[in-house]
């Protein structure tokens, strides 16, 4: 032991000694715990594995086959074969079923992109003052749900919820311990089993997809009356994650994040692909499918548009962006610059500064980020804590504004915004990145 | 177990170990904005994952190595939100000083233990407060055993040459 030990031992338990617990930490740690459910809702089924996954470093000799640092520019060529995924069009069903990874075709040049930060993209810029627009996107406030001008007020037992959902006429509502549908006169029409993970509904509100807490996909009708099911053992893991639903085929990633299902439902076959896929736009022609979620892993990093009819990769994009959801006419992504566990190779540039702030909205076609915003997240003002596309195209979004208030701001692609809902206190005020006084609907 | 015991079971667990690592979040981060966020969002890994590591894993040991990677992580520390909580879990009280340490270098030794780099002060927090073996050490650091005897022989040799230029 060296002449220091005993002194560095005594301080280090004298400055231990002066540390009280003052509130009641377990209370504030589910809350966090809940606070941090929401923000991983919004990053939906790709981030689940990503988001409590510790830093680990990584090099860019692992995403890119020369291992060399990403150049700025893009695209670049590479001989990649794309993967084949089934058709998932109302009329056509998958032409495959089974387990087995669906055999590549013939190799075609796939345009790699690298992220980069460049060109720069539109900055946000959130407006301040009174109300002075409306949204059409469904949100939650003051326990009632709103949408244009349509309002559902929310029993007193789900004033707090997760996720809500409009389904059929009604609402599906995922609180702390109990998931509901509602109508529309916000009455509890039906009760549903503990579920897990995102909830997704089809375009039309007709029926919704969702997991048991066994990891079961569950496909209920506007009622909440289960209609399929498929087992968690299908997965060949510990069960599914909703990823989405387009026509009549439901499409949900393994809980092991290696391999995604395409589930036809009308007649029950399943198709394996490979990697993890979401979101999936409207249409169910488009969808991002992600290789890898372990660092270090091939491809890790990067994310591939599918054209689902065809099969084909349009882009493989490498670096930190994190697509959430397409806009309803499938042109634009909406997602984050970066996400919570992902190795600062990933996501810094050769300056060491993140190549992108918290919330961007790129072109589906190219991977271009045309808008950005909200900063590292962490600043007191103008942090995106949840955004959804409408569907004249603008964005709806709960920025931070002062005080640790939350408002609502609809904006444009260019930037642009309006007050759409006047600024709040958070739900949990001791918790800084706690929900705001918005719930955005999932749909 | 369901919602309400999984609850009263991490509340108990929560309740009863929260002085102790209430004192490794601040001994590891040397603040107390810093250690309430640690602690907070290490908790709340533990509670999303309660059922598993109360059943199969000691939970002191899965917390403080959630507690170091988390402080550890270069994106957390980015992330960190700087907005102040509306009250907070944790106060630090000036500690009165051991009756064999000179007030002063104590001081003295407590700054330069906060410049140390992280892996470097975790692993002396963890061998020389927590009582840590240097596997135990390791296991918690995600690191081999020699790393964390390189670790602390470094942390240990830079106090060393800090407190004698401080003295000189």
């Amino acid at each position: 032991m060296s002449d220091i030990d005993p002194e560095l031992k005594a301080v280090l338990a004298e400055r231990g000694e002066g540390v009280r617990v003052v509130a009641g930490l377990a209370e504030r740690a589910i809350a966090r715990d809940r606070s941090n459910r929401h923000r991983e809702l919004g990053v939906a089924a790709l981030g689940a594995g990503l988001v409590l996954a510790v830093a680990v470093p990584l090099t860019w000799s692992a995403v890119t086959p020369t291992g060399s640092r990403p150049l700025p520019v893009g695209p670049s060529q590479s001989t990649t074969a794309p993967t084949t995924l089934p058709s998932p069009s109302p009329s056509t069903p998958p032409a495959t079923s089974g387990r087995t990874p669906a055999t590549p075709t013939s190799p075609t040049a796939i345009p790699t992109l690298r992220s980069t930060g460049a060109p720069s993209a539109a900055e946000l810029q959130p407006a301040t003052g009174p109300v002075t627009g409306t949204t059409d996107i469904g949100y939650v406030a003051d326990g009632v749900f709103h949408e244009g001008k349509r309002k559902i007020r929310l029993p007193a037992a789900f004033r707090v919820v997760n996720t809500v959902s409009a389904l059929g006429d009604g609402l599906l509502v995922d609180a702390a311990n109990r998931v509901v549908v509602l109508n529309a006169d916000g009455q509890v029409v039906r009760d549903l089993p503990a579920l897990q993970g995102p909830i997704v509904v089809a375009p039309d509100r007709s029926h919704a997809l969702v997991t048991d807490r066994g990891g079961s996909l569950l496909y209920l009708d506007s009622s909440g009356n289960q209609v399929a099911r498929l087992a968690a053992a299908k997965g060949g893991a510990a069960g599914w994650q909703v990823a989405g639903l387009a026509g009549s085929t439901a499409y949900a990633v393994n809980s092991d994040q290696t391999s995604s299902v395409a589930w036809d439902l009308p007649s029950g076959r399943t198709t394996t692909i490979r990697g993890a896929i979401g979101p999936i736009d409207t249409a169910g022609r488009r969808a991002i499918v992600t290789a890898s979620l372990s660092a270090g892993a091939p491809g890790f990093g990067c994310q591939r548009l599918v054209d689902l009819p065809s099969n084909r990769t349009v882009w493989n994009l490498c670096g930190p962006l994190w697509f959430t959801s397409f806009s309803p006419d499938g042109t634009h992504l909406l997602g984050r610059g970066f996400s919570d566990g992902q190795p600062p190779e990933l996501f810094n540039g050769p300056t060491g500064k993140p190549l992108y702030q918290q919330f961007v909205v790129a072109q589906a076609d190219n991977g271009r980020v045309v808008l950005q915003g909200g900063g590292d997240g962490s600043q007191a003002t103008g942090s995106v804590t949840s955004a959804r596309f409408g569907t004249d195209g603008s964005i709806t979004a709960q920025v931070t504004a002062a005080d640790q208030q939350r408002g609502l701001q609809r904006c444009s692609l260019e930037g642009q915004c309006e007050v759409v809902g006047a600024a709040g206190p958070s739900w949990q005020p001791d918790i800084p990145e706690a929900a705001g006084p918005y719930l955005l609907a999932e749909n | 177990m369901n919602e309400a015991e999984r609850r009263a079971d991490f509340t108990a667990y929560v309740e009863a170990r929260q002085q102790a690592l209430a004192r490794l979040a601040y001994l590891l981060s040397g603040d107390r904005d810093a250690a309430e966020d640690l602690l907070q969002n290490a908790l709340a890994k533990v509670y999303r994952h309660w059922e598993r590591i109360q059943a199969v894993e000691l939970p002191d040991a899965y917390v403080r190595r959630i507690m170091v990677n988390e402080n550890n992580s270069r994106w957390r520390r980015m992330t960190r939100r700087r907005e102040s909580p509306a009250s907070h879990v944790i106060e630090v009280l000036d500690p009165p000083t051991a009756a064999h340490l000179d007030p002063t270098v104590a001081l003295d030794l407590w700054q330069h233990v906060q410049t140390l780099p992280r892996q470097q002060r975790a692993a002396i927090v963890l061998r020389y407060y927590e009582d840590l073996t240097e596997a135990q050490t390791a296991e918690t650091l995600g690191c081999s055993v020699g790393t964390v005897k390189s670790h602390t022989s470094r942390a240990i040799s830079a106090l060393r040459t800090r407190m004698s230029e401080a003295t000189a």
